[in-house]
């Protein structure tokens, strides 16, 4: 009798343990949401007009472009990739459609112009994952050269804001659904819908798989170079997205679009709890990551903080997310080596 | 050895070429220097730069072969027409130019230098990223006997025959002019609130947009510049550093925008957020820029852009490289060089070399003049400083042609 107690209480002791070990872990693995709350309360206190609605609005709009880049490059480091080119394909998309919509096709209707601009960071996406997967160039180089030359191009296309582009066509980037702009409606689709899918699907699960142990995933039957071509499809038309976005927004397309945002792509998706080395994080933590990162940006400008020591608090705040990002993976490590 | 070529050029269209008098001394020829033996110091092997032949100017192989290493280009409208102009000219005046992208990094200007010289040019023009880091180039084109003219930004040295610019500094110390007046003409007297919108502080020729601004505008005693937006040289940022101010405080009556993005910016942020009035009504936010590229001028004839000022950087190229040639042709004399304390006017000075670019001469209105020559003072002496006039661009003029941003 005894023993039969004993080993219920030891299967009992085991079970609370591992249900401890995965409340902690699935606290480590969202642990963006209770940073922003914190931060959004420091900064609401601090500057109150950080909390507005005018204000929440504005940095969801700002951002949403950058969410769309934000979400393709997660996708990539979820598989165990990355992709240096998704701001360059932002804007060489931006620009060569605008170039078709105005000067080669001028009759081209909106329609077409978003039909194109997606098709063109689908290609983009394509020749990607083809060189990484079949002719086995390393994601750095890869991703590397084609940055620069959809930079080049983009200066050898225009050096001027394109305007005169087809209202349908500045829509998802520009358009309200009455106060709400129609570009955060769709991203907060889109992230759910990533995650949900990520998280349900097969073919999701498999982006897990190929990210966390690539061999494993493909001796478990996992087509993986389908996998990882489809993530750099995926990531090219959500960087083309990024540009359709960024130019409803600006309501003309200028040869800048996209050209900073390798770095923030790559630390929002990390701030979210995206591992830079695959097979762990949500897509939804980097939409986190995303808000994040605009909150500081607002609340440095709100608080009135010396314009030119704005990037020196920005590199601040990145480094203690990194930090935090390395001891939660140290516990990590931890807790799985005992459980 | 470099070859040594000589100054044929007067025969290429030569109706159309200079007649500036009284100053430039030298034209009879000369030698071009002994040329140096080409070995330059190796370079790192990278841009070469893009070469236009002068094939419509009738120079062929005896036409000077000039570098032009420019600050950068990258989406860059303004740059793009400083290169234009420089490209035009050389097509009209058949001198081989060869072109490369500094990429506003310094470094690499100075490589591209560096190239340049392997690519037996007569004489270098240049744009420099930073003053002092361009010394560098200087001493490198003099080591092989090759002369370095600055535009638009110059080389902290008196090796620099000519440096020709209205300047950044005082385009920007015109725009707080031009912003105060805008403010008396709403209030009866100069007084408000400014937003500043400032480029990276990395470069010098954004350090000058700001001091140029900011020490003038704090001239004027009941103007107070209340926030201060750095942005990232992209249009996003700058539009959602404006939003935010915006959100901050919406009642500010100014806003200075250094440069054409932020310009375009500030009207975007403006109408996201409902703020975007034009020039009468009393919710406008008066808004002076510098450079006047397209999309300002059709805000500046909308009413919602007050003014932008604008250098004439169609000239900058042009002006610089007849005075190259004439350099060339006084076999380096500085007798070829204006002198310090000279006003040129237009009648001085003919640019135009009556072709059409574009569709239009590019030159026909001298935007530049009256040039001043003045001198600018380094640690070695004294530079040559050939300023040229501005354009403040209002309604009024924003749709004669040969604004830079009506041909871009």
């Amino acid at each position: 009798m005894s023993t039969g107690s004993n080993a219920l209480q030891g299967g009992l002791r085991r079970i609370l343990d591992v249900d401890r070990t995965e409340a902690i872990l699935f606290a480590l693995d969202n642990m963006i949401w209770p940073i922003l709350l914190v931060a959004s309360i420091v900064f609401a206190t601090v500057v109150p007009v950080f909390s507005s609605p005018g204000n929440i609005r504005a940095m969801l709009f700002g951002t949403a472009a950058l969410s769309a880049i934000v979400l393709g490059e997660s996708l990539c480091l979820l598989s165990g990739h990355f992709d240096l080119s998704v701001g360059a394909t932002a804007g060489f998309t931006a620009i060569l459609t605008a170039l078709v919509l105005t000067e080669w096709l001028p009759g081209l209707s909106g329609p077409t112009g978003i039909a194109l601009i997606l098709s063109v960071g689908a290609l983009i996406g394509l020749i990607n994952g083809v060189s990484i997967t079949y002719i086995g160039v390393n994601p750095f180089l890869q991703t590397l050269a084609m940055l620069m030359i959809l930079s080049g191009s983009i200066k050898l296309l225009s050096t001027a804001a394109l305007t005169g582009l087809p209202e349908v066509y500045l829509y998802p980037g520009g358009g309200q659904i009455g106060s709400i702009p129609f570009a955060i409606i769709l991203m907060a689709v889109l992230y759910a819908a990533f995650g949900v899918w990520l998280k349900y699907s097969a073919f999701g699960r498999a982006i897990y798989a190929v990210g966390g142990n690539k061999h494993a995933a493909m001796e478990s039957g996992i087509n993986t170079t389908r996998v990882v071509i489809l993530v750099y499809v995926l990531s090219g038309v959500l960087s083309a997205l990024g540009g359709l976005l960024y130019t409803g927004f600006l309501g003309v397309a200028p040869p800048t679009i996209g050209q900073n945002d390798v770095f923030p792509a790559f630390a929002a998706a990390v701030i979210g709890g995206v591992s830079l080395f695959g097979g762990r994080g949500h897509v939804v933590g980097a939409a986190g990551g995303v808000i994040l990162l605009a909150a500081v940006e607002s609340a440095l400008v709100l608080s009135g903080v010396e314009a030119t020591a704005v990037d020196v608090i920005n590199g601040v705040v990145l480094l203690v997310a990194i930090i935090v990002y390395t001891m939660e993976e140290r516990i990590r490590q931890r807790l799985i080596t005992k459980s | 050895m470099r070859v040594n070529r000589r100054t044929l050029l007067k025969g290429a269209g030569a109706s159309s070429l200079v007649a500036f008098a009284g100053c430039t001394g030298g034209g009879d020829g000369g030698d071009g220097g002994d040329g140096g033996d080409g070995g330059g110091d190796g370079g790192d092997g990278g841009n070469e730069g893009t070469t236009m032949d002068d094939s419509d100017g009738g120079g062929g192989d005896d036409s000077y072969h000039i570098g032009f290493a420019i600050m950068g280009l990258g989406g860059d409208p303004w740059m793009g027409a400083f290169r234009k102009g420089a490209e035009w000219y050389a097509q009209d005046m058949g001198l081989e130019l060869t072109v490369t992208d500094g990429e506003f990094d310094a470094t690499k200007q100075i490589n591209d230098v560096k190239t340049l010289l392997q690519q037996d040019v007569d004489a270098i023009l240049t744009s420099p990223v930073q003053s002092d880091a361009a010394v560098t180039m200087v001493e490198d084109a003099a080591a092989e006997n090759v002369p370095v003219f600055t535009a638009n930004s110059t080389a902290a040295t008196s090796e620099v025959p000519l440096f020709t610019a209205f300047g950044n500094a005082d385009a920007a110390s015109s725009a707080a002019d031009t912003l105060a007046s805008r403010l008396e003409q709403r209030y009866g007297s100069p007084e408000g609130t400014v937003v500043e919108v400032l480029l990276p502080q990395d470069s010098e020729t954004f350090v000058q947009r700001h001091e140029g601004f900011e020490s003038q505008i704090s001239q004027y005693e009941d103007i107070e510049v209340i926030s201060q937006l750095e942005y990232d040289q992209s249009q996003q940022d700058a539009a959602n550093k404006i939003t935010t101010q915006l959100q901050k405080d919406s009642d500010f009556d100014a806003l200075y925008c250094p440069d054409l993005l932020s310009g375009l910016a500030a009207m975007t942020a403006f109408e996201n957020e409902g703020v975007k009035h034009p020039i009468g009504n009393e919710n406008h936010i008066t808004t002076v820029g510098l450079d006047a590229g397209p999309s300002t001028l059709e805000a500046i004839r909308n009413d919602y852009f007050d003014a932008a000022i604008d250098q004439p950087n169609l000239f900058y190229a042009p002006i610089t490289m007849k005075y190259v040639v004439d350099y060339l042709d006084a076999d380096k004399d500085d007798s070829a060089i204006p002198d310090p304390g000279q006003e040129i006017t237009a009648d001085d000075l003919t640019i135009s070399t009556g072709n059409k670019h574009d569709g239009i001469d590019p030159w026909k209105e001298p935007l530049w003049a009256p040039a001043q020559v003045t001198e600018l003072e380094f640690d070695d002496g004294m530079q040559t400083y050939f300023k040229t006039s501005q354009v403040v661009v209002t309604k009024e003029n924003a749709d004669v042609p040969y604004i830079w941003g009506n041909l871009a």
